[in-house]
């Protein structure tokens, strides 16, 4: 009995140890100072600031992780930045221009240093975006970069692989942000403590809770940020977020769930706001060819069939916008003389009869050929919004007579049920980078990426190719206009509502203007927290 | 005794090539191709966005990818039989300290957890044992069936709405103090509460009735010293046996907990892993769990021997 205690113990004695000995001393010590600095946070809550970040923090170097570090942290700025209308403006680069098809000049701001005390020279820019575009491919097919030249110490010159006019504007995609070459890196070369130039400065991560302390840069050489402090957690579930804004453990967060919103508004000490971003819940055809599809009154019959109005204010409770085009019209580069399809079921139904498609018995689904109308409609569960949209739109395409069977379903295994027929419905950005070409090219090109559906247009192939290499900008905007209007009248997809989102934050915190260019939401360093 | 131990040491090692190698196997059988879903989660950050061939093509090359399957196993199996769980495509950090790193959490989360269980659960069902039939078993087992069907993630909100909204008395969420480990260790110790007071209850209704019990009483014992030293010492063994398999679901993490509650993890590295098709740290995870299920179960049958000196270990 003894010897058999004995061995237990040691057994026991050993499993506490490899678990003791996993935990480690950094780990205890992160844990209680992230205890202990929510006391401080108390006593110090008028210059801090807590963030209630959508995902977790894992990761700090802006190559894999830019919209952390560069539109939430502040960390890094990008050589060219973009106003909420998405028209350019100076970054770290005070100006640029092209000299030929292939080669733009970049000339940067001279007043300039990283965080550390490092002057900020072309090298360092150079650096720093080859880095980028070895570590993280899309980011060589994002800016079409062959080459980049030091000039002098504060002029670079890139070489495009071929002519690209959305050139400048792709130097804004946020794992561009350029870092000091004295970050701290671990063994693997990955940025554990990035150093940039922006507002504010990284002050420690906890990784265990996944926490980001930042400091005000008061070396900033753009207006001085009114926030001594910036804390962002990562709180991944939008009821947690919610809960910890109404709490007060946070002071600002976004994208709660959407049943809350209206509680939170009445809710006194908070601010709620809901604004456009530069996301579009668009609906696409299986394929294009060989479908109901290829008849475009069919398309367009779909597309008057859906009430936009109530899917944007009832279904997503006014955190939507109804669609017209393809681009929101608070971005400069949208068609603003379109008129979309506004909901018409009588004129859906006429088009669809117009197609072959009638219901001939009487069971409220039109058929052709003696085959019904049935689709199903994919959809996936991520974005909150979704499978409320998609059964509005089946229950508004049944009283036009398609019968519509919705699954909500990983969008992965999307991709593999998914049949010519059917339909999937997702929430798409717009403008990765502040150009019409990112999404209008990917989108209605015969090549383009996300053309799945097998969309193909000789006229619309020619445009998207010309708007590449035009580099007057008003020319380009003709071309754009042009894409635009002939993508709402061919209607490939169905564009249903503009994305919004709501930040809820507390009344104190002031100064904060909503930049839809952000991917989430973007902080500006005017934020401050008023006494 | 000891050679069982070692014997059930050198299993592990069976049971974590099988586990990884199944593990491994079937992720190329969720719907997505590997490097396409690298592409999106991990570089472009945006699952809705279709990354280029070109980009697909690169990451597919950096990571080894475009080798056949049983190849890229064996040469990770190699790897780890050397120590080596290899990096995180996602942060570029190696597997080891991504585990590591959330190990205590976890544990921390997965005692208390099992405690708040056991001081519930026990002396529930040896009340509704002693008590059979009577008005309080019956609240007892309604609370148990009632315990068992709700479901973690409501729990969790209610309590939050109730213990931190409207009689803030604990933090929403996050990872600290004792008081944030109150709500968590509530919401999964309660289902398994409910799950302890009912075997604690039969287990403790067959023991009661033998003629060992009987004797007990026959002596003139005092009822609880009949129950407490008498009856429960035997009728806990199944007891301790639904602990074992609690603990090591426990130390495998619980994601949804870990989500509402920010608690930071195994579980919720394991899940985002993969989705994101992080396959050196879904590696990392499998045998880390696997081996605190052997582990965790070796205990679970020594101590039987301890509990029941009926059971013995052949020599």
């Amino acid at each position: 009995m003894h010897n058999k205690i004995n061995i237990l113990v040691i057994c026991l004695i050993l499993f506490s140890s490899i678990m003791l000995g996993c935990i480690g001393e950094d780990v205890q010590e992160s844990v209680v100072t992230s205890a202990s600095s929510e006391t401080t946070l108390e006593k110090q809550i008028e210059k801090t600031l807590v963030i209630g970040e959508l995902w977790d923090i894992r990761i700090l170097d802006p190559v894999m992780s830019g919209e952390m570090v560069k539109e939430k942290a502040m960390i890094v700025d990008t050589l060219v930045e973009a106003d909420p209308d998405f028209k350019l403006r100076p970054g770290l680069a005070e100006s640029w221009e092209q000299v030929s098809d292939l080669q733009w000049k970049f000339y940067l701001k001279k007043d300039v240093k990283f965080q550390d005390g490092t002057e900020f020279t072309a090298d360092g820019v150079k650096w720093s975006i080859e880095r980028a575009m070895d570590m993280n491919p899309p980011v060589k097919a994002v800016t079409q970069i062959k080459s980049i030249g030091v000039v002098d110490k504060h002029t670079l010159l890139f070489t495009t692989e071929k002519p690209y006019a959305a050139f400048p504007a792709s130097l804004e995609y946020p794992s561009l942000g350029i870092l000091s070459p004295t970050s701290i890196t671990d063994d693997n070369g990955v940025v554990t403590k990035p150093i940039g130039t922006g507002p504010f400065k990284f002050e420690r991560f906890d990784i265990a809770s996944g926490t980001l302390y930042l400091l005000r840069n008061d070396n900033y050489w753009g207006i001085k940020p009114g926030l001594e402090k910036l804390v962002i957690k990562g709180i991944p579930d939008p009821a947690s977020r919610a809960m910890s804004v109404e709490k007060g453990e946070i002071g600002f967060t976004c994208d709660v769930p959407y049943g809350d919103i209206e509680r939170l508004k009445a809710t006194p000490g908070l601010n709620v706001e809901v604004h456009p971003t530069a996301r579009v819940y668009q609906m696409q055809f299986g394929n294009l060819s060989g479908t109901p599809y290829s008849d475009v009154r069919v398309r367009k019959a779909i597309s008057y069939a859906i009430d936009r109005e109530v899917i944007s204010d009832r279904t997503l409770h006014g955190c939507a916008a109804p669609a017209i085009g393809p681009v929101m019209p608070m971005i400069s580069w949208s068609n603003q003389e379109l008129d979309g399809y506004p909901y018409d079921s009588g004129k859906a139904m006429q088009l669809l009869a117009e197609a072959g498609w009638n219901d001939t018995d009487g069971n409220g689904i039109v058929e052709k050929n003696g085959e019904e109308f049935g689709v199903t409609l994919y959809t996936y569960p991520q974005r909150p919004g979704l499978q409320p949209m998609a059964e509005a739109i089946q229950s508004m395409l049944k009283d036009v007579g398609i019968k519509v069977e919705v699954r909500v379903m990983d969008w992965s295994a999307i991709g593999e049920h998914m049949t010519d027929r059917d339909l999937k419905l997702s929430g798409t950005a717009v403008a990765m980078v502040p150009d019409p070409d990112y999404y209008l090219r990917k989108t209605y090109h015969s090549n383009g990426d996300s053309n799945i559906w097998g969309y193909s247009n000789p006229e619309m192939d020619s445009l998207l190719e010309e708007g590449l290499s035009t580099f007057h900008a008003g020319k380009r905007q003709e071309i754009y206009d042009r894409v635009q209007e002939i993508a709402l009248d061919e209607v490939p997809i169905i564009h249903v509502a503009y994305y919004k989102v709501a930040v809820v934050m507390h009344d104190n915190v002031q100064g904060f203007v909503f930049n839809p260019i952000a991917h989430d939401y973007m902080l500006n360093p005017e934020m401050y927290i008023a006494s | 005794m000891l050679k069982s131990i070692l014997k059930r040491l050198g299993i592990v090692i069976l049971v974590l090539v099988g586990a990884t190698a199944l593990v491994f196997f079937m992720l190329h059988y969720i719907p997505g191709e590997t490097p396409d879903v690298i592409a999106r989660y991990i570089f472009i950050g945006n699952i809705e966005i279709e990354p280029s061939n070109e980009a697909v093509a690169l990451i597919s090359q950096y990571y080894d990818l475009d080798r056949p399957l049983v190849v890229q196993y064996f040469s990770w199996l190699g790897e780890a039989l050397q120590g080596n769980l290899g990096m995180s495509y996602k942060t570029g950090q190696p597997v080891l300290d991504e585990i590591v790193i959330r190990l205590p959490a976890t544990i921390k989360l997965a005692v208390v957890s099992i405690l708040v269980s056991l001081i519930i659960g026990i002396p529930l069902g040896i009340v509704a044992a002693i008590k059979q039939n009577s008005i309080l078993d019956y609240i007892c087992s309604t609370g148990a069936v009632i315990g068992v069907s709700i479901p973690n993630f409501w729990l969790a909100l209610l309590l939050i709405m109730v213990f931190s909204l409207y009689l803030d008395l604990t933090p929403v969420m996050g990872s600290g103090g004792i008081e944030h480990m109150i709500l968590p260790s509530i919401t999964l110790g309660t289902g398994m509460a409910a799950v302890t007071a009912r075997l604690t209850r039969s287990s403790m209704l067959e023991v009661i009735r033998q003629d060992y019990v009987r004797t007990a009483r026959g002596k003139g014992l005092p009822e609880i010293t009949v129950v407490v030293r008498h009856a429960m010492k035997n009728a806990l063994i199944p007891v301790i046996t639904i602990i074992g398999l609690e603990m090591g679901h426990l130390l495998g993490g619980t994601v949804i907990v870990e989500t509402i509650f920010a608690w930071p993890g195994i579980g919720k590295l394991l899940i985002d892993a993969i989705s994101q098709r992080d396959i050196p740290v879904i590696q990392g995870c499998v045998v880390f769990i696997t081996i605190m299920y052997v582990f965790v179960n070796l205990i679970v049958d020594l101590s039987y021997s301890i509990f029941d000196p009926r059971i013995r270990y052949e020599r």
